[in-house]
């Protein structure tokens, strides 16, 4: 369907005789956020893996806006739209929080190879670089140490290194973990105001961010999709509710 | 090139290989079991050579010689463990090498000191003076073949050690998942001191070995760490089968090449080109090999990636 | 920092002035011993690059240093002795200007350091160390296995190579050559630093992975630096020719590897000054305590031991008290 922007089909990969993950079928439509949850263990973070590039698949297809991205490498697939947060916030601890965020700005600005001019000196990049720093409230810090900075600045840096990229598409990775109730707040507001440009593949344990957020919600087990639908298709899943053990979800 | 010629290098480059196994293997465990890459390993090689010099002038006796290079070499590397190996280990790589690069000046610098600058000498026992005949019609060097049946003698001990011991047992796992076993209660730092002597003495009767054909000399052991290296990047960081198989690989190469290139040049060029040419070349050979396995297979032909 | 820069600054001063006061008192032992410092310090900014900001643990710098020098050597042997270098498939004749060397010796040890770069990138950690380290002892046999250019014993150039309108035999004339590279080398050093090259390259030493996952090749990034790094050794190689009017294979072992690195460490990684205050203290030690005892490695070892093991930061970071980016 010409609507997808992500769509990925038959994706898995074994270790030896154990299926990590065993074909993964998972699309993301322009405009929606498409949460992916599902317990420890159950393959969420070898799916990402496979999906940015870093985990080779042993069989299946990645298309990325009707282009097959498949064989592409993990840098390839950032230069071309995909953009992801880590699970543990992964900076650059002795740059500051805007030097972060310029990093993340060189590959689009096409500035990566410019050896010789002073890059303090590139006001383009500053402002832009401020204006994202606005947008996820880290802008008071800018000016501070990563290394520094509190666990809860340091997640919503990861995703202003995200932000930073202008992707096709976005994959946080647990972007919640560690925040508190008025940090949480402030990444839904600001997931809802993404989503309207760029679509998001969001993975969480977060149940009240999800229902928040989520447009649809896919329910992985054992390396294995078992349930895709809306949050209260999903909330109202035997089968979901099996899997995370009779727990309320 | 003859037949009989042939097969001459081919022992000598075995016989190299054997010697390169020794020092490769302790190397390669090292690091395999804690992470530690050490460019001193040469020093105990020549450390190992030191000892048995001493000896074999103050006894007379080869064999005592022998055990003194492996005892002498243990004492060594356990006492270099303990004062500045052991705090390392949690060190990243840069500070490894360059601490243990400084190690070199250090104790370098410390045996010629005291033993100055002129080279000892170990002679190779009247047992094993001279040829014995083999396969009929080469006539080989008696010592040389006992140095190869050391060789591998101690490749099979380490084989036994390895896979059929406790000691073993934890040197394995300790390759595999240092946190975990010092979980499951193993005396992490009395292992570690273990792995490290028993590399350097292996180093250090390697050392002794060699010392008899060669000379004992302050520095002997940094050309064979060099190539030693080379073998453990061919062969695979933490495989001791990679570390065998890569000694014989290089060793064999590096003996046959340095011979039979410039002679195998002459059928192309110009004889007296050819020597120059061949013999350069063949000192480069087993870097050019090295290179081209680390192409193909970036992690040696065993290691893990 | 403002310590640090006062620092910086004393250096470049003591680089001019103790040259002068030999020219001054005609005592031209400390014009070149200044010059040898400057020369090391132009090998350690090079590799700084490398290993201090980007992290590359390159143990074979002495490949490029050495290569640098013998380019040189040859150049000048075959002008000097007037041999053709080459004639197939155009006469090649050797050189004895700087001018003309320089180039050549630049063009060679890029290519040297791209191939070596190209090669040994696609590994890292260990195996980084070690293909470095072997590639550089693979041209150090060679050298001493080529008997053309002297093999174990060295190339002497009994005339230093010229340069237009100076008399380069004259030490302090030399001497002010090789400051003028030193600020050049400094000057690309600083600037490559701090430009958004220079950001990749910083940000490649703390965190590779999230380098890449914003969409920097990281290989192309790291190979530039190397090439940059290896080519500046490789003009400091030149220099030393001319310096000592010899070149040999020493200048291609990995102990002169160790020794670059040496001073980078000790005067600080991932500072510009740093290899500048590495080289002259290694060379003070040298002097000083080489005059007391041959084995004054030894206590070179120590010292460096004991710098690793209790001031990581070098020299230079023990003025900075912000040492977020060091251990």
């Amino acid at each position: 369907m010409k609507n997808k922007i992500l769509n990925i089909k038959n994706l898995s990969k074994s270790y030896g005789a154990f299926k990590v993950t065993d074909q993964i079928a998972i699309d993301l439509n322009f405009n929606e956020i498409h949460a992916l949850i599902g317990p420890n263990g159950a393959g969420k973070s070898t799916l990402i893996k496979q999906i940015v590039g870093s985990v080779k698949q042993d069989r299946g297809s990645i298309l990325l806006d009707q282009e097959d991205i498949t064989d592409l490498s993990d840098v390839e697939r950032a230069k071309i739209g995909i953009s992801r947060t880590f699970q543990v916030s992964s900076i650059i601890p002795s740059f500051s929080a805007i030097e972060n965020i310029i990093l993340s700005l060189l590959n689009k600005s096409n500035k990566t190879f410019q050896l010789f001019k002073n890059i303090k000196d590139n006001n383009e990049l500053e402002l832009k670089a401020k204006n994202i720093l606005r947008e996820i409230e880290l802008i008071e810090n800018s000016g501070m140490v990563a290394s520094e900075l509190s666990h809860g600045d340091r997640r919503k840096l990861e995703v202003g290194l995200a932000l930073a990229m202008n992707p096709k598409v976005f994959l946080f990775d647990e972007p919640m973990a560690g925040l508190d109730e008025s940090g949480t707040q402030m990444m839904i507001n600001l997931f809802k105001k993404i989503k309207l440009n760029t679509p998001i593949l969001l993975i969480e344990h977060d149940m009240e961010a999800v229902f928040a957020l989520a447009d649809r919600v896919s329910v992985i087990n054992y390396g294995k999709i078992v349930a895709t639908g809306t949050v209260d298709q999903i909330r109202s899943n035997e089968l979901v509710k099996d899997v995370y053990l009779g727990y309320e979800i | 090139m003859t037949n009989i010629l042939f097969i001459e290098q081919l022992l000598n480059g075995i016989q190299f290989g054997t010697m390169l196994f020794l020092m490769s293997a302790g190397l390669t465990l090292i690091f395999g079991v804690m992470g530690l890459i050490n460019l001193a390993h040469g020093s105990f090689y020549m450390i190992g050579a030191f000892c048995a010099a001493l000896v074999a002038g103050l006894t007379g006796s080869f064999w005592l010689a022998l055990g003194a290079s492996l005892c002498g070499a243990a004492i060594a590397g356990v006492l270099i463990e303990i004062l500045i190996i052991r705090r390392l280990y949690r060190r990243d790589h840069l500070d490894q090498v360059l601490a243990t690069f400084a190690l070199i000046l250090l104790l370098s610098e410390g045996v010629r000191w005291y033993f100055g600058a002129f080279p000892l000498y170990l002679s190779i026992p009247e047992s094993l003076n001279g040829t014995i005949p083999i396969f009929e019609e080469i006539i080989y060097s008696k010592y040389r073949l006992f140095i190869i049946l050391m060789g591998f003698l101690i490749a099979i001990g380490l084989y036994i050690l390895i896979t059929k011991t406790r000691l073993g047992i934890r040197i394995r796992a300790g390759q595999n998942d240092r946190e975990m076993i010092s979980a499951l209660g193993v005396d992490i730092s009395k292992l570690y001191t273990v792995v490290f002597a028993l590399g350097a003495s292996l180093a250090g009767l390697s050392g002794a070995l060699i010392g008899a054909i060669q000379s004992v000399e302050v520095g002997m052991g940094e050309p064979i760490l060099i190539l030693a290296f080379v073998v453990i990047v061919i062969g695979g960081i933490g495989s001791i089968k990679g570390a065998f198989i890569g000694s014989i690989l290089v060793g064999v190469t590096d003996t046959l090449g340095r011979v039979f290139l410039p002679d195998l040049l002459k059928i192309f060029i110009e004889p007296s080109y050819a020597t120059s040419i061949g013999s350069s070349i063949g000192s480069m050979l087993i870097y050019i090999l090295m290179a081209l396995i680390l192409i193909t297979k970036p992690s040696g032909l065993f290691g893990k990636s | 920092m403002i310590i640090e820069k006062f620092f910086n600054k004393w250096i470049l001063f003591l680089l001019i002035i103790i040259p002068i006061f030999g020219l001054i008192f005609e005592e031209p032992y400390y014009i070149t011993l200044t010059t040898k410092v400057i020369i090391l310090a132009i090998a350690g900014i090079g590799l700084n690059l490398a290993l201090g900001y980007c992290g590359l643990i390159s143990f074979g710098h002495a490949a490029f240093f050495g290569t640098g020098g013998y380019v040189t050597g040859i150049l000048s042997f075959h002008a000097l002795n007037e041999e053709l270098l080459f004639s197939w498939p155009i006469d090649i004749f050797g050189s004895s200007e700087m001018l003309i060397i320089w180039p050549v010796a630049i063009l060679v040890c890029a290519f040297l350091s791209l191939i070596i770069g190209f090669l040994s990138l696609r590994t890292s950690g260990v195996y980084f160390i070690m293909i470095t380290l072997a590639f550089a002892q693979m041209l150090y046999f060679f050298s001493i296995s080529w008997p053309t250019y002297g093999g174990e014993d060295g190339l002497s150039i009994y005339v230093r190579n010229s340069f237009p309108m100076v008399n380069t035999m004259d030490p302090f004339t030399f001497y002010f050559i090789c400051l003028v590279w030193l600020m050049i080398t400094l000057f690309i050093s600083f600037k490559l630093i701090n430009s958004a090259f220079g950001m990749a390259f910083q940000a490649i030493k703390q965190n590779e992975e999230r380098v890449k996952s914003v969409g920097i090749e990281t290989y192309k990034v790291k190979l530039i630096v190397f090439v940059i790094s290896g080519t500046m050794a490789g003009l400091a190689g030149s220099l030393y020719t001319d310096l000592n009017r010899f070149v040999s294979p020493s200048v291609l072992d990995w102990h002169t590897s160790g020794e670059i690195m040496i001073f980078v460490i000790l005067g600080g990684m991932a500072r510009l000054y740093g290899p500048i205050v590495g080289a002259a203290f290694f060379i003070i030690l040298e002097q000083t305590l080489g005059t007391y005892t041959e084995n004054w490695q030894f206590w070179l070892g120590l010292i460096l031991i004991l710098e690793i093991l209790y001031a990581r930061s070098g020299i230079l970071g023990l003025f900075d008290k912000k040492k977020s980016n060091e251990k």
